[in-house]
């Protein structure tokens, strides 16, 4: 091997480093380097915060959150909310489930769907309702229709866009207008992102959009449509629970401590929400990016309960509605795969006393 | 002289080397390594070294996949696809062969409409999505009006790069011949030089349109895999959601073969180096 024996000889060659300081100031800056690398230790005995990571949805759902993160609130329970971003949907679950996040916000209508496919309870488990509802003063969605339509059975023939045909504003739909008698076969829907719907309404592609508070704010100041009523937050979605948490279950098996740390970091936040709501829906506001006043002002906040009490009925109303659609087979009980309610009755004695 | 003997020595094995292989031995060789995929798919989704609700095994994904061809879903939501893909690959085709002639071929043409294609160009049809729907409606027009607009540029760069390269030594000697008319100078010399660029253009622009119907399909659209694809997402469907990836891979594939058999037959003087 010459070529090896020629590398070597022009190795040793080489000039010898140039050593910076003496031996002295070598070895303190060693003993520097070695107690930098000991602090995380040192700090982590010393009970540094343990992180919790949560998918994050730009939805109001996801307000508690960032209240938490505002205001601190993880700081008195010694945990540490990491933001996991996400675009929404069945990923909420997804992300959870595949361990990249602890905890997920997922709505409640999937959780259904969740347990079908056996992710509730193999990979996450079900751990509390977020606390936030819809009933008749704090209404979640509803229908803006073009000035022709003045009822609901004038929706027949015509053309109504949903974000999507899995989603809760289509389910919701599709139940409220069985209720109000128009034949659902007869309404063309089309699916339209949220954010492109007030557009394609103005531009006369559809007679209709299902969309939130705020894009309905925008759309009524815009003369774009009025609103025909809201949906989700009136009968038979009032009082209707918006979404569940649920946890990674290795996070929730492994770290049970942690989560009823979380749960208490949640509490105190819905109760700041309940206690400000004004500064609360600024948040949101900031959180949503709703740069536009009206739409800033126009939208509302949902109903939250700090106590994340479940609530059976609206669970019911999913299971008929998610039934009726097909989407599930037979009928499936959520409150049975709550099985961390002793855990939020803790976090909620501790937060709330009794 | 080293390399001349190294050359006459290694002559023999050079010769062997480009001889083609026996046909079989050929199938074999290409379908090697994705049936080898295939099997490392299924023992780490079996074995549980992937969690298998994240990635199912072959043979679920193949089971999902026959339920949606017995259903009938399978073939409505190809068929629907392929209507839309092939309709706007060929208007998009057509229009960038015949813009990328004209660019190439006549210096006004190309001053005029150079800096707008190149501006155009850059532009992703899934970032006209929101803007179609509004403008061009719901339904199959606006996806369509996509995909024609994907295949359009890379065949009218390709074109455009065609006629321009032909060599000028042969329109000369079609000149000394007898072309005068510009017609046949385009037709007969300009046209046929520039095909193995349009075909590569076209063969690009096949790849892209699968790309682009899958994101069309994905948003106001009640059918085609693309829209199977993200329904299937939304209800933790994940088997259906490999059976349409699946599916837009094999249609690639035999599309690719099929283009590639129809240059074989347009063009049996070209080889690739």
């Amino acid at each position: 091997m010459p070529f090896i024996r020629k590398w070597i000889r022009r190795a040793r060659q080489q000039p010898k480093p140039h050593r910076v300081g003496s031996t002295m100031a070598r070895r303190a800056a060693a003993v520097v380097v070695a107690l930098c690398a000991l602090v995380p230790l040192h700090a982590a005995a010393q009970g540094a915060p343990d992180v919790v990571r949560y998918v994050d949805v730009p939805l109001q759902d996801w307000l508690p959150f960032w209240v938490a993160q505002q205001e601190d609130f993880g700081k008195r329970y010694n945990i540490e909310l990491k933001a996991v971003p996400i675009t929404g949907g069945t990923q909420t679950a997804e992300f959870a489930a595949s361990g990249n996040a602890d905890i997920a916000t997922v709505a409640a209508s999937l959780c259904l769907l969740a347990v079908k496919q056996e992710l509730i309870p193999n990979r996450i488990v079900l751990v509390a309702p977020v606390g936030s509802s819809a009933d008749p003063q704090h209404p979640f969605a509803g229908i803006i229709a073009s000035d022709a339509i003045t009822s609901w059975k004038d929706l027949e023939g015509k053309t109504v866009a949903v974000h999507s045909t899995r989603s809760l504003f289509y389910t919701a739909l599709v139940t409220r207008l069985g209720r109000e008698g128009v034949d659902v076969k007869k309404v063309n829907f089309v699916e339209i992102p949220l954010p492109q719907q007030v557009a394609a309404l103005k531009a006369g592609r559809v007679d209709a959009i299902m969309v939130g508070t705020d894009f309905a704010a925008r759309a009524v100041a815009d003369h774009v449509g009025h609103l025909l009523d809201w949906v989700i937050g009136k009968p038979p979605f009032d009082r209707y629970n918006l979404a569940m948490l649920v946890a990674n279950r290795a996070f929730a098996d492994g770290k049970p401590a942690v989560l009823e740390n979380f749960l208490k970091t949640y509490m105190t936040a819905v109760k700041w929400i309940v206690d400000n709501p004004q500064r609360a829906k600024e948040t949101a506001a900031t959180k949503l990016g709703f740069k536009d006043p009206v739409i800033a002002t126009g939208f509302l906040l949902e109903n939250w309960d700090p106590t994340l009490t479940p609530n059976e009925g609206s669970q019911a109303l999913d299971v008929e509605v998610m039934t009726g659609q097909g989407l599930i087979s037979e009928p499936i009980d959520l409150g049975k795969y709550l099985t961390r309610m002793n855990m939020v009755a803790d976090a909620r004695h501790a937060v709330f006393g009794k | 002289m080293r390399g001349m003997r190294f050359l006459a020595n290694n002559a023999p094995e050079g010769e062997r080397r480009l001889r083609p292989a026996h046909p079989l031995a050929r199938v074999l060789r290409r379908a090697a390594v994705p049936v080898l995929l295939l099997v490392l798919w299924e023992v780490v989704s079996d074995t549980g070294l992937v969690d298998s609700y994240f990635l199912p095994p072959p043979h679920r994904v193949l089971e999902a996949g026959w339920e949606l061809l017995l259903a009938g879903t399978l073939i409505t939501d190809v068929g629907v696809s392929l209507y839309r893909l092939l309709s706007g690959y060929f208007i998009g085709a057509i229009a960038g062969v015949a813009v990328g002639v004209l660019i190439g071929w006549s210096s006004l043409m190309n001053d005029l409409l150079d800096s707008l294609i190149q501006a155009l160009r850059p532009v992703s049809p899934i970032a006209l999505l929101p803007l179609a729907i509004v403008y061009l409606g719901i339904g199959d027009f606006e996806k369509i009006v996509l995909i024609a607009y994907s295949t359009f540029f890379p065949v009218v760069i390709n074109t455009y790069f065609g006629v321009r390269g032909v060599d000028p030594v042969v329109i000369m000697a079609a000149k000394t011949l007898g072309a005068k008319r510009r017609r046949d100078m385009l037709r007969e010399i300009i046209v046929p030089a520039a095909m193995p660029h349009i075909f590569s253009g076209l063969r690009v622009s096949l790849g892209i349109s699968f790309i682009v119907i899958i994101a069309a399909e994905m948003v106001a659209a009640q059918s085609g895999i693309g829209f199977r694809i993200l329904d299937a997402e939304r209800i933790f469907e994940l088997d259906v959601v490999y059976v349409g990836i699946v599916v837009i891979s094999l249609l690639g594939l035999f599309f690719d073969a099929i283009f590639m058999r129809i240059r074989q037959r347009f063009l049996p003087w070209y080889r690739e180096t």
